[in-house]
């Protein structure tokens, strides 16, 4: 969510203006190659035009254009260490910025890569004042590095500056009011980003939760009816008989319900509703049974919780110890948490790029949150370094991935 | 789309989540300190309506709560305090538990002696007397929860004061001296003792004690290693989760005020977690027992659900009781019943943690509840808030009942963790109207009740005997604050209850009451809030309503006692009798 209007425009920009002496065919045939998800093939024909050009003398911009296409293939393929590298590369360092563009691109796969440190040090020594052009995305990539950190306030003073164009900078906004639970500061920042980009999926749901929150019933109703339509996903579902429950409509709640965990049998929120519905239609034996199903899965998260609790504090005392680190992720990996996961493995694999365990992990995430590319990346990686276990590990893994996906697409 | 960015989308969600449930478990709040006006706020707009009369009348001593770091997490919780009439002179007095300190040694931990409870005698009206020497209530411990019953009967309030190691009982010699009865009133172990309430749960015509257990900390072993646990890098408090929770206990009292442990016999275990911290009791499905309803840190509250035969049975996952609208497990502090709708049932409001908001469950009749915290208007202005002392009472006598609440932070740099929040924190109170609707008072910046503080304990009483509940309240270092009601308008009525078959003071009586087209309901208690015992005097807001038309109570032991035409703005002593009964004026008028 953070990432994605910014670089959509950032980089619709970039191509057509570094590209432009190849021709417009080229530009839209690698958009086309891209949003099909052909990242390899942009990646070697950037490649191969990259080592035709090096050869002859004045090509130096043109070089630079195809770098910065294949940076952007391999990051959108999920090759984050790879994409770093090149813009690593074109950006030059903190201390001597070569190309200001490509540094802002750095930093958001810093942050991609939850380098929350090295982001930082750079949007430090971004030039001040900044050129205007890139002043939202400076702003956003700030806000975005704090709220990263766990430094909501600033971030919040941050958002609230945001541009009036800026998806980014008042969705984020309207997500952080919403978890403080001031709903009605949460609506009006929603609300500015729905003008923006009135089809997204998130900002409708907590546009729509937060009329929820504020009680506001009618519009609540209308809203998630709208997203139930486009966008029929379980958390609406469950949020939709959450909201028949407060009107007293129980038959409905449960119907909402049921159609939650038809698309998610374990969510312990939609089977709260069931049984709480159940209970008020007078459905007591049912309504018990369903609530000591919810019980158990309560519990179950109620333990892990307390477990990941219990590891955060161990790898807290010595965060440096990449085998406390992984623990941790391992458990958020089982528990669900699949971002602190992800955050957990790059912060080994940063000091540890050898690290096979922290590869795997991070594998499994990418996998759990269906970014396939990037996980395929991460265990090609594995086969690349390691031996024995791992090895046959992630060799076992990624066949189950590559069989899965051609399932899918021969369906 | 460019990067799988969708698949990131949740982990902003999760990120936040995360900060807050687990790395940042005592996640300070961002509070933006909403405010709202009050449906119904006295006209008093330039004088402070709740002046602190603690420092004039003669209340100053200091509170103890460990090291100003806090980082042991029994130093956050704070003290408790009773108000009741220790001497029988018709005045309140007050009697404040009080911690100690703590040092570290090695990696564990060694109290050390702190200021001791007090105990102070109201000689008259606004003037208190440090009596604790006096009374035999010299109590240098680490104190925690405290509550009031006459355990044997005799016509005068003893005392139960909890405690991290040995809770204590002293019986009241009937001229506001104790006895300490402690060891022969077969109260065991020594735990981390939170509230605590007398109620008859076996209607035998006693007091029986319900005494509600935090989590078990060994100073010898702290969690952790000994080392605070880590928030952004701060240190702080380790999380209940890291300790394992402190079962309660339930003592049946033999009618002479021994107590035997009898949790096991009545059911009171086998639940998971249960770090309790709040408790009340009341019949919450109108049965005719009293049921139990225990505010539990972190986890599910739990109702113990009296089944009348000697045992209990949790239901409060069924009833809608145990957790938040959404499924989630809350770290409930305080708690307080009241039929905060008009509709004869009783009604369950709980403070929580901060970015929790305070939860109002709303009777059905049928021991069934449903949650109204967004509904009634109370959840977006507690959520930035960590409440603690809960008291459900018509402080304007408009007729509807209001709810105090006592806030505080647990970390004492909360405002370092990230989200601008404050550790001392205001009072807040909340106006009910029609419905159960409730609503926020803005309340001016230089009112007592506004003033941030690290608040905890809060308890009600009549203590200017001017008709309207003035509210107590402790907290972690200063002395206690007491805020004295100037913002009642109304009519008003009270009743003092004495019991004959049924116990004294009539705890679990239910008095209904009617005047002009209006019913209310209230349990007598001395009970709810957190770590606290109140007046035991049942206070009723009347609106404009000069006369009550008809009063019944029913009584634990089944008699009704029915009164009528009552003048409004006194307070009547009602004794036990069957059918039509004499009220004795005590005061007013």
């Amino acid at each position: 969510m953070i990432f994605r209007k910014f670089c959509f425009i950032f980089f619709l920009a970039f191509a057509s203006e570094n590209l432009a002496q190849e021709g417009p065919e080229i530009f839209q045939q690698i958009e086309l190659m891209l949003s099909a998800g052909r990242y390899r093939e942009v990646q070697d024909f950037a490649n191969q035009k990259i080592s035709q050009l090096g050869a002859k003398a004045g090509n130096e911009e043109l070089i630079l254009a195809w770098k910065r296409v294949a940076a952007r293939a391999y990051q959108r393929e999920g090759h984050l260490e790879k994409a770093l590298q090149i813009w690593q590369e074109l950006a030059g360092t903190p201390n001597r910025i070569t190309h200001l563009r490509d540094g802002l691109k750095l930093i958001q796969t810093q942050l991609e890569m939850w380098d929350l440190e090295g982001a930082k040090q750079w949007l430090k020594a971004l030039p001040k004042p900044l050129p205007q052009e890139f002043k939202d995305a400076q702003q956003e990539l700030s806000a975005l590095a704090l709220l990263l950190s766990g430094e909501q306030g600033k971030a919040r003073l941050l958002l609230n500056q945001s541009s009036e164009k800026s998806f980014t900078g008042w969705h984020n906004l309207g997500r952080l009011e919403f978890e403080r639970g001031d709903n009605a500061k949460a609506l009006v920042a929603l609300k500015k980003a729905a003008k923006i980009d009135p089809d997204d999926y998130y900002n409708r749901l907590y546009l729509a939760w937060s009329h929820l929150r504020l009680n506001d019933l009618p519009q609540a109703t209308e809203a998630f009816t709208s997203l139930a339509q486009s966008a029929p996903t379980a958390e609406v579902f469950e949020l939709l008989g959450r909201l028949k429950l407060r009107e007293g409509k129980f038959a409905e709640a449960r119907q909402w319900s049921l159609n939650a965990l038809t698309l998610d049998a374990d969510l312990a929120e939609a089977q709260f509703v069931l049984a709480t519905a159940l209970k008020r239609l007078g459905k007591t034996n049912e309504a018990q049974q369903a609530f000591k199903k919810f019980k158990a899965n309560h519990q179950k998260q109620q333990a892990g919780l307390k477990e990941a609790y219990r590891l955060n504090q161990i790898h807290q005392q010595d965060p440096s110890d990449p085998e406390k680190a992984l623990v941790l992720g391992k458990h958020h990996l089982s528990d669900g948490d699949v971002a602190s996961a992800e955050r957990l493995s790059w912060r080994v694999l940063r000091k540890h790029p050898n690290h096979g365990q922290a590869r795997l992990t991070l594998a499994r995430a990418y996998r759990k949150v269906r970014r396939f590319s990037a996980a395929a990346i991460q265990y090609q990686i594995i086969l690349k370094t390691k031996q024995g276990a791992i090895y046959s590990t992630a060799r076992k893994e990624l066949q189950e991935l590559i069989q899965a996906h051609a399932k899918k697409r021969s369906r | 789309m460019e990067m799988n960015v969708l698949n990131r989308i949740p982990c902003l969600l999760c990120l936040l989540l995360l900060a807050l449930i687990l790395s940042c478990d005592r996640q300070s709040s961002s509070p933006s300190k909403p405010t709202s006006s009050g449906p119904s706020s006295p006209s008093l707009s330039k004088t402070d309506p709740f002046p602190d009369r603690a420092k004039e009348w003669g209340i100053h001593h200091q509170q103890a709560s460990g090291r100003k770091e806090r980082t042991a997490i029994f130093e956050s919780l704070g003290s408790g305090v009773a108000v009741f009439d220790a001497n029988g002179d018709g005045l309140l007095d007050l009697f404040f538990n009080n911690a100690a300190t703590v040092e570290k040694s090695g990696d564990a931990l060694k109290f050390l002696p702190g200021p001791g409870c007090r105990f102070y005698l109201q000689k008259k009206k606004g003037q208190f007397v440090d009596h604790t020497q006096e009374a035999g209530l010299s109590l240098d411990h680490w104190g925690t929860g405290v509550a009031v019953g006459d355990i044997d009967n005799d016509g005068d309030a003893d005392l139960f004061v909890g405690a991290f190691g040995k809770n204590h009982i002293f019986t009241n010699q009937g001229n506001g001296t104790f006895k300490n009865h402690t060891d022969a009133s077969g109260l065991k172990g020594e735990k981390l003792t939170s509230s605590a309430v007398f109620f008859d749960y076996d209607l035998d015509g006693d007091l029986d004690l319900y005494v509600a257990n935090y989590l078990k900390f060994d100073l010898n072993s702290p969690p952790n290693n000994g080392k605070p646990c880590l928030q952004n890098g701060i240190p702080i408090s380790c999380s209940p989760t890291l300790f394992d929770p402190e079962d309660d206990r339930l003592y049946r009292n033999d009618g002479k005020g021994t107590f035997e442990d009898v949790t096991s016999q009545a059911k009171l275990t086998g639940t998971v977690g249960g770090y309790g911290l709040g408790v009340v009791a009341g019949d919450l499905d109108r049965d005719g027992h009293p049921d139990l309803y225990v505010a539990n840190d972190t986890t599910s509250n739990f109702l113990w659900k009296n089944l009348g035969d000697g045992t209990f049975e949790d239901i409060a996952l069924f009833s809608g009781t145990a957790l938040s609208e959404s499924a989630q497990g809350q770290s409930g502090m305080g708690v307080d019943l009241g039929d905060l709708d008009g509709d004869g049932y009783l009604d369950i409001h709980v403070t929580n943690y901060a970015e929790e908001s305070n939860a109002y469950y709303k009777s059905l009749g049928d021991g069934t509840f449903v949650d109204r915290s967004h509904l009634s208007g109370i959840a977006s202005d507690s959520f930035p808030y960590l409440g603690w002392g809960s008291r459900i009472i018509d402080f304007n006598h408009d007729g509807y009942l209001d709810m105090a609440v006592a806030n505080g932070h647990v970390h004492p740099r909360a405002e370092e963790l990230g989200n601008g929040s404050d550790f001392a924190q205001p009072t807040q109170i909340y106006w009910g109207s029609t419905g159960g609707k409730m609503k926020l008072w803005k309340t001016e910046k230089d009112w007592a009740l506004t003033v941030p503080r690290n608040h905890r304990a809060l308890a009600s009483g009549d203590l200017d005997r001017d008709g309207d509940l003035d509210i107590i309240l402790t907290h972690l270092d200063s002395p206690p604050v007491i805020l004295v009601n100037q913002a009642a308008e109304g009519d008003w009525i009270g009743f003092k209850l004495q019991g004959k078959k049924s116990n004294r003071e009539g705890i679990g009586a239910r008095i209904t009451l009617k005047a002009g087209d209006r019913v209310w309901v209230k349990e007598v208690t001395r009970g709810g809030s957190y770590l606290s015992s109140n007046e035991a005097t049942s206070h009723f807001g009347l609106g404009k309503n000069k006369t009550v038309l008809e009063v019944t109570i029913e009584w634990p032991s089944g008699i009704k006692t029915r009164l009528t035409t009552l003048p409004a703005n006194k307070v009547y002593l009602v004794e036990e009798i069957k059918g039509s009964a004499k009220a004795k004026e005590l005061f007013g008028g």
